[in-house]
């Protein structure tokens, strides 16, 4: 088929499937590599059933606009994922899971090879998994604290093989001398 | 001097030793020998009866120029010599020592400011690609050391990084870290790598952004340093390569025809108390972390501070500490780029200048060897010649006019004999014309015999008819540079010492052509100044006006020769013509081929735009973003109150420094993104962040 239209066909299909009602939140999937409309669809239902439950546990959400409500599923959506990348790493970056399981979900390519674990972390292939939870993203190694020590003259190391050329030394003294002399 | 492979051993330190005395000896008699001559045949062309002061200063600035020339002459000479005995027995490149497996640990950094993101990671990947086909990747160490402040240029590095070591699997093995404060430059951020993971590392090679070396090349310095444990400091002599421009391919033509003997000629003198270039060499990290660490000049002015050249410096400290630097003109494999156009060249030399005329003030230190305080020296003198060959200049002018121009006619060979045969006045300043001519250009004529008697290395410069061709346009260029260069480096000398200081931006490293308006401003005073000298002469005495013609010609069309040396059409014509080839332009080590096939970059995405929008670019840049503690009131407060700023106007309503705080906050930029998104789809938000969420429901990313 023609890419052109392969293209329009695949927005025609999207929009069919996809909730009109959010199509940020369902931007906000594809933004996260999921292509699959379907599986977009079955996560979004996934995060409005947690959205309606938050709103009928509290009653600060009644009387808000339709923008807040977007919001809110945004808000949730945001939640949502952020928890389950979170389970994907173990210790890496502790306070900062999501992030870092976002990248380890990225590294791995998990966008292209399972996006459904983007709605339940279960159903990511073992070795996906383990590759996840072993990943190391070190932008600098350890710190080995040492100092540059020399700011002071230091002392020759081997004075034997330093053999200072006196007369070489006065003759650039002079010259030195010269120089600066003819530069003021 | 027998020719035994170079190891660890009394025997070795005693020839060296015998090597250096002799050498030592040797060059400044033969430097000094036709200096002595060619001064008595000028005070014998002058001397009417007695030298007058004016006179007498016009022989002494002579004496110093003609020295000058000499040096050069038999540096390259003792290059010539070292390759007609088959290469010298003291160039460590050459030696063949044993590898150890596994490798010490090495790091290889390169420190970068603003430079081209892309080049910089293709150079890397190039590096990398070299070093697994050696096997021996695992036992390097990458840095990427950024002192990068403009957002879009480090979000970007950061990107670069993240995809290089996904590609290469290499977290863990290639690193990347970004200095908020750019302390002390280049040498500031080598520093910061010492203090932290200095001594994880037994070896230091250090890059420059346009710098490449081959696997094999990094390999052969490793084992050469653990060859020698007295050796701090290795320089390989990078070629030059990359050029596209006119005059980057002139200057790239020259530096590889002649670079080569004038390298092993340096060798041949410096031994074991070399330069250090400040990239594309091997360090001992311990005792540079002892013992170089760089002083801060005191007092103020463009001499007080922190040294702009350091590694000049950082070379000689660790020479004082009993530690070899080495020159390796024999190792190959070591490649860097040149600056694109002269006004680019010019800007390098700039700095450089400040930074050799602040040697000044370290020349009496205590405890230097005497070869690296002439190496200090004479990186001064290489600035100070320009200011001197222009007060020649300025000097015979005002002896000729005041002498009414009486002995000069136009300059023709006729013109030399004028007092006919037998005068023994004209042959004098044959000889002495001769004698300079034969100096200044024999360097050149050595190389190019040198590069014609070897097969190989002439069919790499295109062969003898093009290499020809080649050199004869270069002289010429050259010749045309010459008087630029004089009165630009005289500038930067007198404003250096005026207390003018260098500011520093990054380098261009190409791409860029000069336009008529920047070569006009910074050319035009010069041509002004050529056009009154011109004048001038013409009016004391038209002879003169003749004789300086090789001076104020050039000068007075800088401008367009410099617009016209900035095209790269002018470097591809050249190119196509067979003009300027080198030795890795014929055949391109597979290092620099992947580098001329790297990926453009997608100029349509915004790095800032990115950062927020994107989820996984968020990640990664929230990732390496600077953590602060919550505890922080107003900073928090600042951050909350730049964040609504970006939300409500878009990040191109903050100010540099806003946008740089608030983008290097690691918890800003995940908060940005909640509220990018959750707010994604109000009428109200900018544009600047309407349009890439807007990507997202079009398209798939």
């Amino acid at each position: 088929m023609d890419p052109l239209k392969q293209g329009t066909q695949r927005v025609i299909t999207d929009r069919r499937r996809r909730p009109t009602a959010h199509p940020w939140a369902d931007a906000y999937l594809r933004a996260h590599g999921i292509e699959d409309a379907a599986l977009r669809a079955e996560i979004l239902a996934a995060i409005l059933a947690r959205t309606a439950s938050k709103r009928s546990e509290s009653q600060s959400f009644a009387g808000r606009s339709l923008e807040d409500e977007s919001g809110m599923v945004m808000e949730e959506a945001q939640r949502f994922l952020d928890e389950q990348l979170a389970s994907f790493v173990g210790g890496l970056a502790p306070g900062h899971e999501a992030i870092a399981g976002r990248l380890v979900f990225w590294l791995a390519d998990g966008p292209a090879q399972a996006p459904a674990a983007l709605l339940d972390p279960t159903r990511a292939p073992a070795a996906l998994r383990f590759q996840m939870r072993t990943a190391r993203i070190a932008r600098m190694p350890p710190i080995a604290r040492a100092s540059m020590a020399s700011r002071r003259a230091p002392e020759p190391k081997r004075p034997e093989s330093l053999r200072p050329q006196r007369w070489l030394s006065l003759a650039l003294c002079l010259l030195n001398l010269v120089l600066l002399t003819c530069h003021q | 001097m027998s020719d035994r492979p170079i190891g660890v051993s009394e025997a070795f330190d005693t020839a060296l030793a015998a090597a250096a005395r002799r050498r030592r000896l040797v060059l400044p008699l033969l430097v000094l020998a036709p200096t002595a001559l060619a001064t008595r045949l000028m005070v014998d062309v002058l001397d009417g009866g007695g030298l007058s002061p004016l006179e007498g200063a016009l022989v002494a600035l002579f004496a110093v120029l003609f020295a000058g020339v000499s040096f050069g002459f038999w540096t390259v000479l003792a290059g010539l010599g070292v390759r007609l005995r088959g290469g010298d027995p003291f160039d460590l490149g050459r030696a063949q020592v044993p590898v150890p497996d596994p490798l010490p640990p090495t790091a290889l950094v390169m420190p970068i400011f603003h430079e081209d993101v892309d080049r910089v990671f293709a150079g890397l990947r190039a590096v990398h690609r070299s070093l697994i086909e050696t096997g021996r990747v695992e036992d390097f160490h990458f840095f990427v050391l950024s002192d990068s402040h403009d957002p879009t240029i480090w979000l970007r590095e950061e990107q670069a990084w993240f995809d290089f070591c996904r590609e290469v699997n290499g977290f863990g093995r290639i690193f990347y870290r970004r200095r908020r404060l750019a302390i002390n430059r280049k040498s500031g951020g080598i520093a910061d790598f010492c203090r932290r993971w200095g001594r994880a590392y037994r070896y230091l090679v250090v890059l420059d952004a346009d710098s490449v070396m081959t696997g094999a090349s990094l390999v052969q310095l490793v084992a050469l340093m653990e060859a020698h444990p007295r050796a701090g400091i290795l320089q390989t002599v990078p070629s030059p390569v990359g050029a596209q421009s006119l005059h980057a391919r002139i200057q790239q033509f020259a530096q590889r025809l002649y670079g080569p003997l004038y390298a092993a000629g340096l060798n041949h003198w410096q031994l074991a108390e070399a330069s250090y270039w400040g990239h594309n060499a091997i360090l001992r990290v311990a005792p540079f972390m002892e013992h170089c660490a760089l002083p801060r000049l005191s007092g103020r002015g463009p001499l007080s501070g922190s040294l702009l050249s350091h590694d000049f410096v950082e070379a000689a400290w660790m020479r004082r500490a009993g530690y070899q630097v080495w020159l390796a003109p024999g190792l190959t494999g070591s490649f860097e780029e040149l600056p694109p156009t002269l006004l680019d060249s010019l800007k390098r030399d700039r700095r450089w200048c400040q930074g050799n005329l602040q040697h000044a003030r370290l020349l009496l230190e205590p405890g230097l060897h005497g070869v690296q305080r002439l190496n200090l020296l004479l990186g001064i003198v290489a600035y100070a010649m320009a200011p001197l060959w222009l007060a020649f200049l300025v000097l015979s002018t005002v002896l000729v006019a005041r002498s009414g121009g009486a002995a000069l006619t136009r300059p023709t060979l006729a013109s030399l004999f004028k007092r006919g045969h037998g005068d023994p006045l004209s042959h004098t300043a044959l000889g002495l014309f001769l004698l300079t001519v034969f100096l200044l250009l024999a360097p050149k004529l050595i190389a190019w015999s040198c590069a014609l008697a070897d097969a190989e290395r002439r069919r790499s410069f295109g062969g003898a008819a093009r290499l020809t061709a080649s050199l004869v346009l270069e002289t010429l260029y050259s010749a045309c540079l010459a008087p630029i260069l004089m009165v630009f480096h005289s500038g930067f000398l007198i404003t250096t010492l005026l207390g003018f200081r260098v500011s520093w931006r990054a380098q261009r490293r190409g791409g860029e052509e000069t336009g008529l308006r920047e070569a006009l401003a910074r050319h035009g005073l010069h041509s002004l100044l050529a056009f009154t000298w011109a004048g001038t002469a013409a009016w004391v005495a038209p002879g003169l006006f003749w004789w300086l013609s090789p001076v104020w010609l050039p000068l007075l069309f800088a401008a367009p020769l410099s617009i016209f040396g900035s095209r790269a059409r002018g470097g591809a014509f050249a190119r196509t013509a067979g003009l300027f080839w080198t030795p890795e332009e014929t055949s391109p080590p597979p290092e620099l081929a992947a580098l001329s096939v790297r990926d453009a970059a997608d100029p349509e995405v915004d790095p800032i735009a990115r950062a927020v929008v994107d989820p996984y670019a968020n990640a990664l840049h929230a990732f390496a973003g600077k953590r602060r503690p919550a505890a922080d009131v107003t900073r928090v407060a600042r951050l909350a109150r730049l964040r609504r700023r970006a939300l409500a106007r878009g990040p191109r309503a903050l100010s540099p420094v806003d946008l740089r705080h608030l983008l290097s906050d690691a918890d800003s930029l995940l908060a940005l993104h909640r509220e990018v998104w959750r707010l994604a789809g109000r009428s109200d938000l900018p544009e600047a962040w309407r349009a890439p969420l807007a990507a997202y429901r079009t398209s798939s990313h």
